[in-house]
């Protein structure tokens, strides 16, 4: 069962429709006991770090992510959620959850909107090969073919400092990291629930490499 | 898919015409800032406007409207009508526009398109306004004579990112959107592609998402009452 978090910023129901769809069991909570005792997480998001990271902490979600994560939980971030993974974000100059270092930037300080809409990843297979995360995890690209559109609205990206961990990158005028992969985490900026099959697919790979840990 | 509300603007209000002729017009409001919270309310993740003295002049007419919308509203807008070179999508740009649509330019000014696409190339959506197959500019009173898939290809090589389907005869008839032209047009480009004109129904939209689109924009449907906005968004939210 997939358990997704709820803390109060996200679009949850686009998610849960995904799920239902691909006949996936899935829970929303933000129930501390129910959180600790999830086996596989997703941690979505639409909004600012800053409001994120204040309802999580309101809610002691952030710890639990945490320690989950720690043990090897597996947790998909989506969009605000992969942010909230990093070590601080400059929307708001916001500490997140550290659990990624890197810092959370903005496209480009003079255009003020998001890049709304299909853009393509491409893979970093130097990054895919020299990854010693375990081979389950590459499931998650099964027949997602390079080059294939997501659906992406966001103003900010990733910038992990381990430069490996970036599976895939996208070029919105800069080329910006779309995946990021560290063991049983897993960050993905776009949103693979509004991405047609491509995105489901994505989504079903990720429960059923999530079923192996 | 997006659902993509629009809004065109003749002289400081919110109108629909009927296949782009300026003589067959509806005033639907006089506050366009207005009719654009609405739709963010409604849900809208982005707003279509366009500047039909813009296209018609080839100039921005209404860039004070735009503004205002802009400030209005927190969701992105894509905008076009009349904009035709480099210095002003640096100005529309800088207003807070997230995407410009261009027209006239892909037809007319190729060097100046390469430059645009040089520097914002993913802020930019070519648009293919078409009239029997052919692509119309100027506010869609003059004919190209140009092939729509033909002019595409080229385009995308380019370094076009995104393609935005009008059929002009379509346009403000509520009928149905020409389903062949756009099969045709997304099966021969491999950039996104979002349509519109004519749509007046839930099923045509469903029937556009079947066929690939990214998204597709709702004009007098919506005015009209056709088509609840809100209700299309909870539809097509996946």
């Amino acid at each position: 069962m997939i358990t997704i978090i709820d803390y109060g910023l996200g679009n949850l129901a686009s998610i849960a429709n995904a799920l239902k769809n691909l006949e996936i069991p899935y829970e929303i909570s933000s129930n501390v006991d129910i959180l600790k005792n999830a086996k596989t997480l997703i941690l979505p998001g639409v909004g600012a770090a800053s409001q994120g990271m204040k309802n999580l902490k309101t809610r002691g979600i952030d710890k639990i992510i945490i320690q989950q994560t720690k043990k090897g939980i597996p947790i998909l971030g989506i969009c605000l959620g992969m942010q909230l993974l990093l070590s601080s974000s400059e929307e708001g100059n916001v500490d997140c959850l550290g659990l990624i270092e890197g810092e959370v930037k903005k496209f480009n300080t003079d255009l003020k909107v998001p890049q709304i809409g299909w853009n393509q990843i491409k893979y970093q297979n130097s990054n895919i090969k020299n990854q010693k995360y375990k081979p389950k995890i590459k499931k998650i690209f099964q027949n997602i073919p390079n080059n294939s559109y997501f659906y992406f609205v966001n103003s900010f990206y990733c910038n992990p400092k381990n430069k490996s961990l970036i599976t895939a990158t996208t070029d919105y005028g800069k080329k910006f990291c779309s995946i990021l992969i560290k063991k049983n985490i897993i960050g993905v900026q776009f949103h693979p629930e509004k991405s047609r099959d491509v995105g489901l697919r994505l989504l079903k790979n990720f429960y059923e490499s999530s079923l192996s840990f | 898919m997006l659902i993509i509300p629009a809004i065109d603007i003749k002289n400081g209000r919110c109108v629909r015409l009927t296949q782009g002729k300026f003589d067959d017009i509806t005033i639907y409001s006089d506050d366009p800032v207005q009719v654009a919270k609405g739709f963010e309310r409604d849900g809208a993740d982005l707003i279509h406007v366009i500047d039909l003295d813009g296209a018609k002049t080839g100039k921005p007419t209404n860039l004070y409207t735009i503004k205002n919308i802009i400030k209005s509203v927190s969701i992105p807008i894509q905008t076009g009508g009349g904009i035709r070179n480099l210095e002003t999508v640096k100005i529309l740009l800088d207003t807070g526009v997230s995407r410009v649509i261009l027209g006239t330019i892909a037809l007319e000014d190729e060097k100046e398109l390469i430059k645009i696409l040089k520097n914002f190339a993913y802020q930019v959506a070519i648009a293919l306004d078409t009239k029997n197959g052919k692509l119309m500019k100027q506010g869609w009173l003059k004919n190209s004579d140009k092939n729509i898939v033909i002019t595409a290809q080229k385009l995308e090589k380019f370094g076009v990112k995104r393609f935005i389907y009008t059929d002009v005869t379509k346009d403000g008839t509520l009928t149905e959107p020409n389903h062949k032209e756009i099969n045709n047009l997304v099966d021969n480009v491999s950039v996104p592609v979002i349509a519109g004109g004519g749509i007046s129904s839930i099923s045509n939209v469903k029937r556009l998402k079947s066929t690939g689109v990214e998204g597709v924009i709702l004009g007098k449907a919506l005015y009209e009452k056709k088509i609840n906005l809100s209700k299309c968004m909870k539809i097509f939210d996946l």
